[in-house]
Parts: C-alpha cells; sequence; structure tokens
C-alpha cells in the first residue's frame, strides 16, 4: 500500500481514525475505487462508528444522500444509499407512502443494503432483497455496472441485486438503488407482548402464521437480563380489519390464558424498540462484543432452544427472532461472548441441526478470527467464493467478510 | 451425421445410463431440435434422459472428458430459445427425474425433482391446503426445474412474487461435475445469494436436480372479477388506478378486443365482445380483507368507466376464467399458424402511452398483435401473429418486434420479465447493458462455469467480446429453420 495515497478532488480529512473519504457523486466513487485500486489502499465503508482497520482507507456515504426520483405512481423510488432509513420515510410519507419495512430511523440505507438486515418485518415482506428493483454499483476494479430499475419484474440478464444486495460491500460498492415502497396503511396498532414462558410465546406465534394475522410485524425478543419473552406485533389495514384482527387476538387471550402482559405501542415507542433490538446495527453492537446469527428451519426453534439451554454463555446473550426468517440472532455481551473455541462448537452443533451459524459483528481486532465461521463448509462454495472476489475485487481492496485474509 | 467424439461419448453414456436413455438418431433427435420458440431449430448431437443427480454428475464430468458442451431442457416449453443447442452438444433432459420427494405441510414446503411438471406439484400439494405460487401459462407442461432457470412468473406472481421468491434450496451439478447444496430452509442468506443467483440463469451455471420450494396456504377466499371497458385507456388507466391504491390483486390481467374475440371463439367463456379491452381481476385472502378490497375495487372500476362486470364467485367459474386467459395462445392459432412473442416489462405508469403505440406499429407493419398481459407488472405479452411460410410477413414480424423492443426500453424498460432471454433476445442485450456492463455479468458466468460449457451461446450477445455487436435473431439460426430474412 502507498500510505502518502490521498484521493485527488474529492473531500477527505485526516481523523483520529487515520483517513476519511467523502465522495459525493458516483463518478467520484468510480474514480475512489480505481484509485484505490492502483495504490492497492483497502477500503472500509463507514457504518457510523466503523473502527478503521490498519493501513485502510474509511469511505463514507454521509454526501451521498440524495433521492433521485420518487416515482410516485409506480410505487418506486430511486436513492443514493447514504440516505437515512428516517430521512427516506420522512419523504415517502409526503406521499402517503413508506418502505412497508421498519428499521431503525438513524441506519443509513448503505448498511441495511449491504448487510441485506433482517428486519422484524420479515414476515410479511420477505427479504429486503426481493425489494431492490434496481442498483448501480462500482466493482473493485471500477467498473459501472448497472440493473433494472422502474421495473417490478427483470429476467433480462443475471440477477446481480443477489450478488450485491447483502455483498457486505466484497464485490463493489453501491452508487444508487431503486426500492418498492408500500401505500401507509389506513390505521395501525403495534403491541408488545410480555410472556412469562417461552412455549406461551411460541404458541402465541404459531396462532398467529396459521390464521394468517393481519401484521407485517411479528418478532420474538429475549433480552438477557430477562426471564421471559417479548412478542411484538403490528396489526394494520383498513380500520375494519384491523378491527377484526384486533378481535381475533383477545379471542386468543381469553381462550388461552397465558401468562403474559399485553401493552399496545405508541409509535414513538416501536420505534425506541426497534433501535434498541437492532443488533446488527454495527454502531451500536461493536461496542457491545459480538453478534452471531443461526439459520435454521424456523419451526425447529423449541428444539434448539432445548438442545442448548445448559450452555452458559447462551444465558448471558439477548436473543431475537423476525418470525419468518428463520433467523436467531445472539448479541453477546463483552464479557459474557463465547470463545471462538466455543464458537465452532456450536457451529458443529448448529450445523448437526440442518442450520448454519454466522458471525455478523466482532470486535475489530477479532474479525479475522470470528469472520472465520463464516467460510463456507462445502469446498464447492468456497471455490466459488474466491472466484467471486477474485472476479469482482481483483486487487483485493474491499472487505473479505468470509474470513481469513481482512 | 454424429461425429466420432459424440459416438465415443454416447457409447460411454449407454454404459451407466442404459441404452435408452441415451439418443442419437436423427428421428430422435428432432423432437428436441426446439422449444416454444418453434420458429428456431437446431438439433443437438446427443440427448441423453439421467434418472438421478449421480447420473447428471456422471454426464457432465463425460462433457469435461470430450470437451463437449451440455444443454440441460425440461419440457420444451421456454420461449426464448434457451435450450437450442447452439454449439452442438449433449442435451441433458429432465423429464425422468420427476418424483415429489416430499411434502412438508407443517413447514409448507416441498422437496422435488427438477422434471416434475408445475402443476403435478399443486395437485399433490392441494389436499394439504397448500400451494406453488409461480403460475406460468404453460403450468400443465412445464417443469420446476425450466421456472427455476428461467426465474418463471405467471398471474398470480403480481402478488406472490416470481420463482426466485420461492425457492429455499437447489441441489445443483457445477459445470465442473461436482454436486453442491445451495441454500437451506430459509431465505436468509449471509453474503452472496446463490440460490437467488442460479435461479434465471437459464441454465448457464449448472444443473439444478432437486429443489426444496415454498408452498403458500391457500387462501381462505378468492374473487375474480372480469371488468370490461368501452375505450383501451380506460382499461389501462384503471390499472393503474388499482396500483395506486395499493390494493395488491392476486392477479391482474389485460386483454384486449382481439384477444377477447379468439378466446371466445375458442372457450366459449362469454367474455363482452364489444369490449375495446378487458381486466381479470383476482383478490385473494382472508374473507374481511377480500370484502373491504372488493368495495374499492367496485370504486375504481366505476370511476373509470367499467361498462361490464361480472363476478365469478365460484371455483367452477374462476377456473373457466382462468383456463381461457392461459389458453389464449392456443386461441391465437385460430387466425395465424405462428406468432413472435415479446416479454418486455415497463414502468406500471407507462401502460397506457405503450399499448398505445404498439396499437400504432401493428398498423405500420401491416400486422395483428394482439395483446394479453400481466398488467399489475407492466410485464406486456404482445403476440406478433404471422405465417411463417409468409416471407415478408415474417419480415415484417421481426421489425415490429424490434420497434416493440425499443419502444419499451425507451420507456425504462427492460428485455423480460418471465421467458429469458435465451438465444431469442441475447442480441439486443447490447440495447440494455453496456460492453462493460455486459462484461461484469461474463464475469459471474466464470465463477460457476470457467470452461463456458454450460447452455454455452446464451444471454449474452455473439461476438460481443469483440465489440462487433450482433443484434436481433440468430440469422442462421432462423434460416436454418426455414425461416426466410
Amino acid at each position: 500500500m502507498d500510505t502518502s495515497w490521498r484521493p485527488a478532488d474529492i473531500e477527505h480529512e485526516e481523523t483520529p481514525r487515520g483517513l476519511c473519504v467523502y465522495p459525493s457523486t458516483e463518478q467520484e466513487l468510480t474514480r475512489l475505487l480505481r484509485e484505490a485500486a492502483a495504490s492497492k489502499t483497502r477500503l472500509v465503508v463507514d457504518l457510523g462508528q466503523t473502527v478503521l482497520p490498519w493501513r485502510a482507507v474509511l469511505v463514507s456515504y454521509v454526501e451521498m444522500k440524495a433521492i433521485r426520483e420518487h416515482h410516485v405512481s409506480d410505487y418506486l423510488v430511486s436513492v443514493q444509499p447514504g440516505i437515512t432509513v428516517g430521512d427516506l420515510q420522512r419523504e415517502l410519507n409526503q406521499e402517503q407512502q413508506g418502505l412497508g419495512r421498519i428499521y431503525s430511523p438513524h441506519r443509513e440505507l448503505i448498511s441495511i443494503l449491504a448487510e441485506e438486515t433482517v428486519s422484524p418485518s420479515f414476515y410479511l415482506a420477505g427479504p429486503l432483497r426481493y425489494q431492490v428493483t434496481g442498483l448501480r454499483v462500482i466493482t473493485g476494479d471500477g467498473a459501472l455496472f448497472h440493473y433494472g430499475g422502474e421495473v417490478v419484474k427483470n429476467v433480462a440478464g443475471y440477477d446481480m441485486i443477489r450478488l450485491f444486495i447483502g455483498g457486505q460491500h466484497q464485490y463493489g460498492l453501491l452508487t444508487e438503488v431503486t426500492l418498492k415502497t408500500k401505500p401507509l396503511p389506513e390505521m395501525s396498532r403495534p403491541m408488545m407482548l410480555y410472556f412469562s414462558h417461552f412455549k406461551d410465546a411460541w404458541h402465541f406465534v404459531q396462532a398467529a402464521r396459521d390464521v394468517q394475522f393481519d401484521t407485517d410485524i411479528l418478532a420474538m425478543l429475549k433480552p438477557h437480563e430477562r426471564q421471559g419473552w417479548q412478542v411484538v406485533f403490528r396489526i394494520l389495514g383498513p380500520e375494519a380489519l384491523v378491527e377484526a384482527n384486533l378481535s381475533w387476538f383477545g379471542r386468543y387471550m381469553n381462550t388461552h390464558q397465558p401468562r403474559a402482559v399485553i401493552l399496545p405501542l405508541a409509535p414513538e415507542g416501536l420505534l425506541h424498540w426497534i433501535e434498541h433490538t437492532d443488533w446488527t446495527d454495527i454502531t451500536e453492537s461493536q461496542k457491545e462484543g459480538l453478534v452471531l446469527r443461526i439459520i435454521l428451519p424456523e419451526l425447529d426453534l423449541p428444539l434448539f432452544l432445548q438442545a442448548f439451554e445448559t450452555e452458559r454463555y447462551l444465558k448471558y446473550a439477548d436473543l431475537n427472532l423476525c418470525v419468518g426468517s428463520g433467523a436467531l440472532t445472539f448479541r453477546f455481551h463483552h464479557r459474557h461472548s463465547p470463545s471462538f473455541k466455543q464458537a465452532l462448537q456450536l457451529q458443529e452443533r448448529v450445523r448437526d441441526m440442518g442450520g448454519q451459524l454466522l458471525c455478523l459483528v466482532a470486535p475489530a481486532t477479532l474479525e479475522s478470527e470470528y469472520f472465520a465461521l463464516n467460510q463456507p463448509q462445502q469446498t464447492v462454495l468456497q471455490t466459488w467464493s474466491a472466484r467471486l472476489k477474485q472476479q469482482f475485487d481483483p486487487h483485493g481492496i474491499l472487505p473479505n467478510r468470509i474470513g481469513g485474509s481482512r | 451425421m454424429a461425429s466420432w467424439t459424440t459416438l465415443a461419448f454416447a457409447k460411454e453414456a449407454k454404459q451407466f445410463l442404459g441404452d435408452d436413455a441415451v439418443l442419437t438418431q436423427t428421428a430422435e433427435l428432432k423432437t428436441y431440435e426446439t422449444d416454444a420458440l418453434v420458429m428456431m431449430k437446431t438439433p443437438p448431437d446427443v440427448v441423453v434422459l439421467p434418472k438421478t443427480t449421480e447420473q447428471v454428475q456422471q454426464v457432465i464430468r463425460l462433457c469435461q472428458k470430450f470437451d463437449l458442451p451440455f444443454i440441460p431442457r425440461g419440457s420444451g416449453t421456454g420461449l426464448s430459445g434457451g435450450t437450442l443447442p447452439m454449439r452442438g452438444g449433449v442435451m441433458i433432459g429432465l423429464s425422468r427425474m420427476n418424483r415429489i420427494l416430499k411434502i412438508d405441510a407443517q413447514k409448507r414446503t416441498a422437496w422435488v425433482e427438477t422434471g416434475v411438471i408445475n402443476a403435478w406439484l399443486n395437485r399433490e400439494a392441494k389436499p394439504h391446503g397448500l400451494f406453488f405460487a409461480p403460475d406460468p401459462s404453460s403450468q400443465g407442461a412445464c417443469t420446476i426445474g425450466g421456472n427455476i432457470a428461467e426465474n418463471a412468473g405467471g398471474i398470480h406472481c403480481v402478488k406472490y412474487g416470481v420463482t426466485s421468491n420461492h425457492v429455499l434450496a437447489l441441489e445443483v451439478v457445477t459445470p465442473e461435475g461436482d454436486i453442491v447444496q445451495l441454500g437451506q430452509n430459509s431465505e436468509t442468506v449471509a453474503g452472496p445469494d446463490w440460490v437467488g443467483l442460479f435461479i434465471g440463469s437459464e441454465g448457464t451455471f449448472g444443473i439444478a436436480t432437486k429443489a426444496l420450494l415454498k408452498l403458500m396456504p391457500v387462501a381462505q377466499k378468492t374473487l375474480v372479477f372480469l371488468a370490461s371497458f368501452s375505450a383501451l385507456t380506460d382499461a389501462t388507466e384503471t390499472v393503474s388506478a388499482i396500483i395506486a391504491l395499493g390494493l395488491q390483486p392476486s392477479a391482474l390481467e389485460f386483454m384486449d378486443a382481439l384477444t377477447v374475440k379468439l378466446v371466445n371463439q375458442a372457450f366459449h367463456v362469454g367474455f363482452p365482445e364489444e369490449a375495446a379491452a378487458v381486466l381479470l381481476i383476482e383478490l385473494d385472502g382472508d374473507p374481511r380483507q377480500v370484502a373491504i378490497h372488493a368495495q374499492q375495487l367496485h370504486r375504481i372500476l366505476k370511476e373509470h368507466g367499467v361498462v361490464q362486470l361480472r363476478e365469478a364467485t365460484d371455483e367452477g367459474d374462476r377456473l373457466a376464467l382462468w383456463k381461457a386467459r392461459k389458453g389464449t395462445v392456443a386461441a391465437y392459432g385460430r387466425l395465424y399458424p405462428s406468432f413472435y412473442l415479446h416479454d418486455c416489462v415497463i414502468p406500471r405508469s407507462r401502460l397506457t402511452e405503450v399499448i398505445l403505440a404498439i396499437e400504432e406499429l401493428a398498423r405500420e407493419y401491416d400486422l395483428l398483435i394482439p395483446s394479453v398481459f400481466h398488467a399489475g407488472d407492466g410485464n406486456l405479452h404482445p403476440h406478433i401473429l404471422m405465417d411463417p411460410q409468409d416471407r415478408a410477413m415474417v419480415k415484417r414480424a421481426l421489425a415490429a418486434g424490434e420497434a416493440i423492443l425499443d419502444l419499451c426500453l425507451s420507456v425504462g424498460g427492460v428485455l423480460s420479465g418471465e421467458h429469458g432471454i435465451g438465444i431469442e433476445k441475447s442480441g439486443f442485450m447490447t440495447r440494455l447493458f453496456t460492453a462493460s456492463e455486459l462484461e461484469v455479468m461474463r464475469r459471474l458466468k466464470h465463477v460457476f462455469d470457467p470452461e463456458d460449457r454450460a447452455n454455452p451461446e446464451k444471454i449474452f450477445p455473439m461476438r460481443s467480446r469483440c465489440g462487433e455487436a450482433h443484434t436481433g435473431l440468430p440469422l442462421k439460426i432462423l434460416q436454418a429453420s426455414g425461416v426466410w430474412i
């Protein structure tokens, strides 16, 4: 690496954490990538409080936050990905539209897109990649690629959305995305339930799934300091439908009489909740320690919890399940994080159950060690992963989340 | 005539597949010389019909040994020439891998071999109160493997999404002869979405032999409305209004006047023949929700000048309407023996202007171009009717097709929504992507298939590497199949 390299004509500053670059246009970002490739300078996208690895440059998206176009009648919006969720939602709300997903409003879209953050809205909306109809991206060697756009269906060429959304900045940096939007519901009723026992919480969630309860949010959460389980949902739709769903809910509670406390939430309360339970928010989580994700057939969750109930370190983890995603996310507080060896053992046992364990967040000094957990098990996938990096980031300037070489 | 290489390949293949699963005779190969893009024909050198994943693996390893390309094939219902063996080679037919391995009603999933016919799966899932959402018009014949290769859609994908939204995992034989499972039991991924990348890759990344599919619960209530309009623009503006209100119908289909007339003749469904256009609109879901949405729909239809509204309340009536819709291609056959079909997608807000412009193009080229399409997705299906023996007409049809594509691209559209690029639209890719963008896509192909053995010459325009952009249909194939240019 040429340590004297500075991007020409692109805003940048020396910070206590090192060199931070603020491109504001696609052209600037393209030039930045090309210059970084030429000088073999590694780039890391700033997600807020990102700790800068040694001899790398931090790329901030704060200047790339424009709304390119809101195609109101097509229910699509094209934006630069540095925009925050809150700013985007506010703009959409002016036209009685929204993202149809809930995320912490202060998060930049770029971090959600790159990580394909699982949201409590997964239950209704599915994975985030389904909502993206177009993107513009610059690969690691500075090639600009444009795919899709204002169309909601597209099989012209390979579906590159599946590579770059959730690609964790490994293959290219996004400069623009087009997302589907949704009409704002006529009415919404967020609620939180505190169940004393897991089995009651689980029974409620399954019953809601079986009756196709009209909720966009359905999430289970167990903070480590509490015994019980929280379930959060939000009934939405036309008034008559909301009333009908509330009736079902009332009947359910009367019939089953679980040990639970019902707490209606105000919209601000819901946002407050999401801000404190989004454990993939790197900004927060990096201060806290380790975030692991276990992906498994969701109906096997009770079996999983039973199998691991004696694992001491799991007792000190916060756990969250966005229902429908099959993704159990564990946040370990620093003192109680499993060692790498323990994490490996956990991974083996999860694999035996037909699941998968991944590391989403690790303290900066331990990243390369814990990210090794993300190495695919099958040799073919290891080969393909290596080829992807070679093809899309031939100079190795972008992050490597598969572990080892970062 | 079969080459020495082909004969040697066939001889070895017969050792593990058996004589009846290796076809080399000219008459046998003729069945496989085309798919539903019937105006293009070219036979493979040899066809193999494996029954297991391991046999597919052995075949691919044999292809490596003899340096032959391979072309996967399901039922041959593809509309973009995706199974045409452009460089000859080995066609791997998956029709004998047709078992539904397991339906898990509790988890709402099904493991199937990819030669299973789409409609068979739905027949087996129905008693469990479940269904597989992608439902292309060829659903009675097309395979799950074909749906995966093309990322098929269908009438109901406006609400439920296309194939890639309904596949959780795949068992794949790679072009290098390895067997790998992509994905697991969840839609959540970390890093590249291997399953999502594979779906829609048109057989150019390898062969999917098994799939874990997501099944959906059958809606408690379904209503289908047939709304007729005296002006075509009333119908297209109704579509925009339905989208704008966020109603999310489970189907929203458009048929123009000519289509209505031909469908009536073919199926006697009593569509209103005086209509300039009709919309088929389906609402499904919770009965209370459907009732509320039906009220909203009635209001929109009234505001947009609906002339006649028919509601199919029982299942028999609903099925009759959908049968007629899915049978439009057969109905077109009453006028002309063939057609040239496009599949472009446009922003939904541009429907009216594009449909009117296509009508204008039909007049300009002196052709009949009836339209039946997935209006809710903006996925157009203009059928350019023609007689392949009429050379002048074919020439006009090809020119009109090109003009339609350019029209769609000019309003921000794309080349295909569910049929794929195949060979038929590969020449037009340079109008949608720059040379540099195509090169980025080629890099992805290289990740999966570094030797370019899997279904070569598809998706990418021929010679585009050298900057000699080839446009339009491959002339060599058209001429070989008897179409005069």
